[in-house]
């Protein structure tokens, strides 16, 4: 193909050579000559041009926010002689390069092998693509290049940022006693035998084993295996109103984080959790436990989008006959322009189950941007104040939680 | 606080590192297009008279003395280029106040005299011709400076590294010599030097922007400096020198290849005719303007018949 600089450069001695025979002016003759001769000749470059095959790796498939995915390249010259080659590969806008670069260019000789790498870091939750891989192999002047796109496409998922919690989150009041099901193997309360250890002080004469301590002429006690796996439900506000904010910072975003957090921590105790993305619709990651439920509740996190406006009392109305009575529901949401609120929360709460609701204040963040008279400011203020001690009043458990805050203060409200 | 500690560091004066830049190679690339840039410059006003152009006649309607010397203004058009450059890296408020400096010494230099001549009352020693003297000799400064544009737009475009004044100073050489009346040159001694002023211009101008534009992606918007750590300037500076070692060498083969097509094509006819006789040595295609360029489009058709059989036409594996 024909670069820009090429086609001015023709245009330009053709220009010269014929003005040059208009006004009798042998300087414009030779200099157009000898500069469509360059041309001319350029052309020929494109012969010796490499043959360049483009490989591309990435450190992961999935990073958290703010984490660091490592792009490399492998080009080979197939070809015998050497030319210049220029690389760009098409990162998201959103996306930062912490080191390297995605653009390169290079020299590459016969039969050559070249590796370069560049890191992103993206900022933001979501489903992204590396490229396409845009490659252009051309001559030492840029007069002629060939252009390919590589389409392959390197998609990867952004995960909320999972932060470590400083307390057990909570307890069910109903524990589950599945007869024979699911085995965890750590020492806890239950009724199943694990295993014998000696007698400590503080230990109960009813945890004695009476026939060791025959047998062995010391006191033993028994150890059960932990049965307090329960079922939790998760709610995650997505609707359009969670977006407000800025991209990195709204109710949406920190709802994410915290419900990965929380997600992480309780599946670590080996609970069963489940998750309903609401907003536009409803997106559901049913019941499920291990390295496997996380990685899609994660995956439901990334997919969330600020978008609907489905109220909670739809929701609640057609998860609680799948809700196995006694289950926490955990609800991660900014409670804004939601009506239904108190009737969503009557129905979860007469029926005997226990609410927990992490809840960013999204008048902090609308104040940062500066958005808000302080008139208005303070009005809001008050009715959210007056709307979290009245959820208290009803027994729910909220964890009132300022933009910039880790998530355990968002726990530590809850569990006041 | 003494008065060393109260002068303001040389960096808050000038944006210096712009000028320097990181790269030495880049900074010597930048050197080579000037050079470029000036002896282009030279041959073709060398060619192309001042004293002979229709701005010339123009100008000594209004200020007869007007006498443009001939490569003054290839000097002091890239100076003024180059000058301005200068000025843009002054950071405020120096820039502001040398532009209020430079404002205010014209005023004076121009009106000065008109200004004391009015404002004595009795003793009039000052001079009103003196101002409309000095207005005429600028009005011929100013004039020899539209010669000089073409220069002053290419210093300006190599060290601010931007295209358009590049390409403007190429379209303004061409309609400078477009206004030039001299007699029309039949014959003229290696007029391939012309031409290959002009590309070497050309190329080391753009190569320049080329190889700062790959170097100018690990500078953040609006900083001098790069983010770089010592290892990564380093390998950059490999890559550079990788690149333009290979640059340079294509096109000193290039330019060779040039020369000697170019050479060809110009001189050809006056071989033809040298050793030839009668109808044929005297023919009108071979003496004239016209035969050249014929000449010319006909090498060029055998060039491009050539190059039609003789590559894979610009394909790519896809892979």
């Amino acid at each position: 193909m024909w670069s820009r600089k090429a086609t001015a450069l023709a245009g330009c001695g053709a220009f010269l050579a014929l003005s040059g025979l208009v006004l009798l002016n042998y300087l414009f003759i030779s200099v157009g000559i000898v500069m469509l001769s360059f041309l001319f000749l350029a052309s020929f470059l494109n012969l010796w041009m490499p043959r360049v095959t483009i490989e591309r790796t990435t450190s992961s498939d999935n990073i958290f926010e703010d984490g660091e995915l490592e792009v490399s390249f492998t080009l080979r010259n197939r070809g015998l002689l050497g030319g210049f080659v220029e690389i760009y590969d098409e990162v998201p806008p959103q996306a930062r390069l912490a080191r390297g670069s995605n653009y390169t260019l290079l020299y590459l000789k016969g039969r050559q092998e070249v590796s370069f790498a560049y890191t992103v870091q993206v900022p933001l939750r979501g489903h992204y693509h590396l490229g396409p891989v845009r490659l252009r192999v051309k001559d030492a002047f840029d007069l002629f290049y060939n252009e390919r796109h590589e389409p392959a496409l390197e998609p990867f998922s952004v995960f909320p940022r999972i932060e470590g919690l400083e307390s057990e989150i909570l307890g069910g009041k109903n524990p589950k006693l599945y007869q024979g099901a699911m085995p965890i193997y750590s020492i806890g309360e239950g009724s199943q035998f694990y295993s014998l250890r000696e007698f400590l002080p503080g230990d109960s004469m009813r945890k004695v084993n009476w026939k060791a301590l025959a047998r062995t002429g010391r006191m033993m006690v028994n150890e059960t295996e932990r049965e307090n796996i329960i079922d939790i439900y998760m709610l995650l506000d997505a609707r359009g109103v969670s977006g407000v904010g800025t991209p990195t910072n709204n109710p949406l975003e920190m709802c994410c984080r915290a419900a990965a957090s929380f997600a992480d921590q309780l599946l670590r105790s080996r609970n069963n959790i489940a998750l309903t993305v609401y907003g536009s619709r409803t997106a559901t990651v049913h019941l499920g436990r291990g390295e496997t439920q996380l990685f899609r509740i994660l995956t439901a996190l990334a997919d969330a989008k600020a978008e609907g406006e489905l109220p909670l009392k739809l929701v609640i109305q057609d998860l609680l006959p799948y809700i196995p009575s006694g289950s926490p529901i955990i609800l991660f949401s900014a409670l804004d322009n939601d009506p239904s609120l108190a009737e969503a929360f009557t129905l979860a709460l007469t029926r005997g189950y226990a609410l927990t609701v992490v809840s960013p204040s999204s008048i902090d963040l609308e104040a940062a941007t500066g958005r808000i008279p302080a008139g208005p400011e303070t009005v809001a203020r008050m009715e959210r104040e007056n709307m979290v001690t009245e959820l208290r009043g009803w027994g729910v458990h909220i964890g009132d939680w300022k933009p910039g805050e880790p998530v355990n203060m968002a726990l530590a409200g809850a569990q006041r | 606080m003494n008065l060393m500690e109260r002068l303001p560091r040389l960096e808050q004066v000038i944006n210096y590192r712009d000028l320097v830049g990181e790269y030495p190679l880049l900074l010597a690339v930048r050197v080579l297009a000037s050079a470029g840039l000036l002896w282009m410059g030279t041959l073709w006003f060398g060619f192309h008279d001042p004293q002979q152009s229709l701005i010339t006649e123009y100008a000594r309607g209004y200020y007869p003395a007007f006498d443009p010397a001939t490569y003054d203004y290839v000097v002091g058009g890239f100076l003024a280029g180059f000058g301005l450059y200068l000025y843009t890296l002054l950071l405020r408020p120096w820039n502001r106040l040398v532009l209020f400096a430079i404002v205010a010494w014209m005023g004076w230099y121009f009106f000065g005299p008109y200004v004391a001549y009015q404002t004595e009352n009795y003793v009039r020693y000052a001079d009103p011709w003196l101002a409309q003297e000095r207005a005429s000799l600028w009005f011929g400064h100013a004039t020899m400076l539209v010669f000089g544009s073409s220069l002053g737009l290419g210093a300006y475009g190599i060290w601010r590294r931007r295209t358009l004044p590049i390409t403007l100073s190429v379209i303004l050489a061409i309609a400078v010599g477009y206004l030039h009346t001299g007699e029309s040159v039949q014959t003229l001694e290696g007029g391939v030097r012309y031409g290959l002023g002009f590309l070497i211009y050309i190329e080391l101008s753009l190569a320049a922007l080329k190889y700062e534009a790959y170097v100018l992606q690990f500078q953040p918007a609006g900083a001098s400096g790069s983010l770089l750590s010592e290892g990564e300037v380093g390998r950059v500076r490999a890559t550079l020198a990788s690149l333009m070692g290979h640059y340079g060498v294509h096109l000193a083969i290039m330019l060779g290849l040039t020369a000697l097509l170019g050479g060809i094509i110009l001189e050809i006819n006056t071989w033809v005719a040298r050793y030839t006789s009668g109808r044929i040595a005297e023919s009108f295609e071979l003496d004239s303007l016209y035969g050249i360029v014929f000449t010319a489009m006909v090498a060029f058709l055998l060039l491009g018949v050539l190059r039609m059989f003789a590559g894979p036409d610009y394909e790519l594996d896809e892979s």
